[in-house]
């Protein structure tokens, strides 16, 4: 947003009302088309900056002013760009599902200052998740920015309200069927620019956009718990997906501040694919005694580098997820080392599923 | 006006602190000058990052504790990397009421995690239009790199020509940073470990500890003193994206012209210059700004090797801020420290022949301040 004293000609990048030259009341223009200049690519963290490299682009509009932009994505010099810089709200984001996913997502969105609807099927639940947002919030930002901050998110239990929006993520129950349902709901009622995305980290992407009116504007967003804090996130292009809609996805992924990856639409994506084989692997050589759970978690520590050990993070997602993602990933890559490891049966069996139930491979008091 | 004395420390990683940096250069200052300590009638402290970086504010009243007893006025000033330019230009306003003025730049920026320095040393740029888009220091002169090359179809070559003069320069000057042999040099400048596309690390100059100081008086005091014929100082908007030009600094321009005229000389007067090479690409876009040579023509200059020890107009003699080191609030102060040795013919191996006039000229951030002094035999 820039402010401009007509008579004077003079510009501001600052929201200043009056003109200090004449006293006039300035105008404000706002830009949002603009070209790549000039352009660097960074290699250097910084404490604000630590995942190298970005690009820094100088960027000039169509009345010629100048701004800054960071991004993770190549430009060349004459690339147009745009920019949303509507102060407070970039884009309006939908968001289908109040767990864990949802309200890390809904908490995400509106502290990169952009819009969300929040859908779900009760009022019960979304209360309860705007109540966990507040509470997360309240740890950091003080009661006035946060009051602006919750005003961005709009609750609600219809789909008919997502219409407009400029992205949809769904983050609801991992089932095909309930996916598929959501997917052609959105599909028949959406305007044909918003992207539909799926959070999904095991169901194929094309299988969920197979038969609707517009496959290609659906891709697979997968992020990772804890969202605010986790950087990255996983652009899965199904076969029908768009170079557009890949495009705009990676955008949406700057704009929540995250990094996107880019892989195709096969099972464990990449994250999970070599996660879920170290958990398995950890589990099989605790089952055959070589070495102890403890020992095991601080050799990865210390030897890998990892901040948490294959058994802390086990136990994180929960025992009985891990047993079903690599039944999946069993039955999908044919691989045996998914095959999951006999003591995973049995502690999902047991109830021993982790930190939710305050037992896990690990005793939570 | 006049310089009456000269003084400065090593500039490197150093482990001193910031009032060990700050004795030592006043102590030589005032040992190079004919006055005593108690003769300083105020004295002006340039520095950049204490605050964030050492924790350490209220620099005028540390720099008291150095002087029991004195209780003397002493003033701070902070303009980013051109903070030691500022100081002496404030220094010449003081002269109508201070007989003489000790000025002293110092900092210490060594001893820190790598990420945090890269994010003390971008508080130079704006904090919303460059900061958060993650535009660190080297990036904004990459940025510039990035526009002259294309505007003037140079190559990259031609940067590193002024890398390899300034650290030829850098190894005849035993206070400077580094000490490359030739030979070291070429081995290390062909690693090409970049930084910020298209600068690599011997585009940039490096992150040095150090101190400079000067005396400054209303009146002459030796035949030995060097006189200030112009001092000036110019701003320009703090980010880079809120000019239009990209391959100049106007504030740089302005100042360079009021100082010729100050000292009424135009820049084919100067003998030898000290210009800001914060990175190689400021070095020639530095000429170009003060009317060396025209603009797009700054790298025929490095080509030619006008600006080495033996040219027609050595620049940076003292290895430059790539050389001889960057400690930001003594930078400005220590480049006149070099115009003073080299006009006073004490330059030692690097000292040129016969030098009349000498020039600085000091910039904070990318461009957003510039200061120019004019210098001349008393």
């Amino acid at each position: 947003m820039k402010y401009k004293c007509d008579s004077c000609d003079v510009e501001w990048d600052y929201p200043v009302r009056n003109c200090i030259f004449c006293g006039a009341p300035l105008s404000k223009i706002n830009n949002i088309k603009y070209q790549v200049e000039g352009a660097t690519r960074v290699l250097i963290p910084s404490v604000d900056h630590p995942i190298t490299p970005y690009y820094v682009l100088l960027l000039k509009d169509l009345n010629g002013s100048h701004r800054f932009h960071k991004s993770f994505r190549q430009y060349n010099n004459g690339d147009t760009i745009y920019l949303n810089s509507n102060e407070g709200s970039k884009y309006t984001i939908g968001i289908i599902g109040t767990g864990v996913t949802g309200k890390g997502l809904a908490e995400l969105a509106i502290r990169t200052g952009n819009n969300i609807i929040l859908k779900s099927r009760s009022e019960d639940s979304l209360e309860r998740a705007l109540d966990g947002i507040s509470k997360s919030l309240s740890k950091e930002m003080e009661p006035n920015r946060m009051k602006i901050a919750l005003n961005r998110i709009t609750t609600t239990t219809n789909y008919e309200q997502l219409a407009t929006s400029d992205l949809i993520i769904e983050s609801v129950v991992e089932d095909f069927k309930i996916k598929k349902s959501v997917f052609k709901k959105l599909d028949s009622i959406c305007i044909p620019t918003t992207i539909l995305a799926s959070n999904t980290s095991t169901l194929p992407i094309s299988r969920l956009s197979n038969g609707l009116k517009h496959p290609e504007r659906v891709i697979g967003m997968h992020f990772f718990n804890p969202i605010p804090r986790m950087m990255l996130v996983e652009l899965i292009r199904g076969k029908d997906t768009g170079k557009e809609t890949l495009n705009k996805a990676t955008e949406f992924a700057e704009a929540l501040n995250k990094i996107p990856v880019n892989v195709v639409d096969i099972a464990g994506f990449i994250v999970n694919r070599l996660l879920f084989l170290m958990i398995n692997e950890a589990c099989c050589m605790l089952d055959s005694g070589i070495a102890s759970i403890e020992d095991i978690d601080k050799a990865m520590k210390l030897g890998a580098n990892h901040p948490m050990g294959p058994f802390e993070l086990a136990d994180f997602i929960g025992v009985d997820i891990c047993l079903s993602i690599l039944g999946i990933l069993y039955s999908e890559l044919k691989n045996p080392s998914y095959k999951p490891a006999k003591i995973l049966h049995i502690m999902a069996n047991d109830g021993i599923l982790g930190r939710k139930a305050g037992k896990g491979f690990y005793n939570y008091g | 006006m006049y310089i009456c004395g000269a003084g400065r420390t090593k500039f490197g990683i150093l482990r001193k602190t910031l009032p060990e940096l700050a004795y030592e250069a006043m102590y030589n200052a005032i040992n190079d000058s004919p006055l005593n300590i108690r003769e300083i009638d105020a004295i002006i402290v340039s520095n950049f990052l204490s605050g964030p970086s050492q924790g350490q504010l209220h620099l005028n009243s540390l720099i008291a504790s150095l002087l029991p007893g004195l209780n003397i006025p002493i003033y701070r000033v902070e303009a980013a990397c051109a903070s030691g330019g500022l100081a002496v230009h404030q220094a010449t306003l003081l002269l109508d009421r201070f007989e003489n003025i000790l000025v002293l730049g110092f900092e210490s920026m060594n001893g820190h995690n790598s990420k945090l320095s890269t994010k003390y040393i971008a508080m130079a740029g704006d904090s919303l239009r460059d900061q958060r888009e993650g535009l660190i220091f080297p990036a904004q002169y990459a940025i510039v790199a990035d526009c002259y090359m294309r505007k003037y179809k140079t190559t990259h070559d031609v940067l590193s020509l002024v890398s390899s003069k300034n650290h030829y320069n850098a190894t005849l000057n035993p206070l400077a940073h580094f000490n490359y042999s030739g030979k070291d040099l070429n081995t290390a400048m062909k690693s090409h470990s970049i930084v910020s596309t298209p600068l690599d690390l011997f585009d940039c100059c490096p992150i040095s500890d150090g101190a400079a100081a000067l005396v400054i008086s209303r009146n002459k005091k030796s035949d030995r003193d060097v006189k200030i014929l112009g001092s000036a100082t110019y701003t320009d908007a703090i980010s880079l994206s809120q000019r239009n030009e990209f391959t100049t600094f106007r504030a740089a321009r302005l100042a360079a012209r009021a100082a010729y005229e100050m000292a009424d000389i135009n820049p084919g007067e100067i003998d030898i210059a000290e210009v800001h090479d914060c990175f190689t690409i400021a070095e020639i876009i530095a000429m170009e700004d003060l009317g060396f040579c025209g603009k797009g023509e700054g790298s025929k200059l490095i080509k030619d090797e006008e600006t080495s020890l033996s040219g027609k107009l050595p620049i940076n003699t003292d290895g430059g801020l790539i050389g001889d080191g960057h400690p930001v609030g003594a930078t400005g102060i220590a480049q006149i420290y070099e115009i003073v040795e080299q006009l006073q013919g004490t330059a030692g191996r690097r000292q040129v022949c016969d030098p009349r006039i000498g020039l600085t000229h000091n910039v904070g951030g990318c461009g957003g301040t510039a200061v120019v002094h004019i210098l001349a035999v008393s």
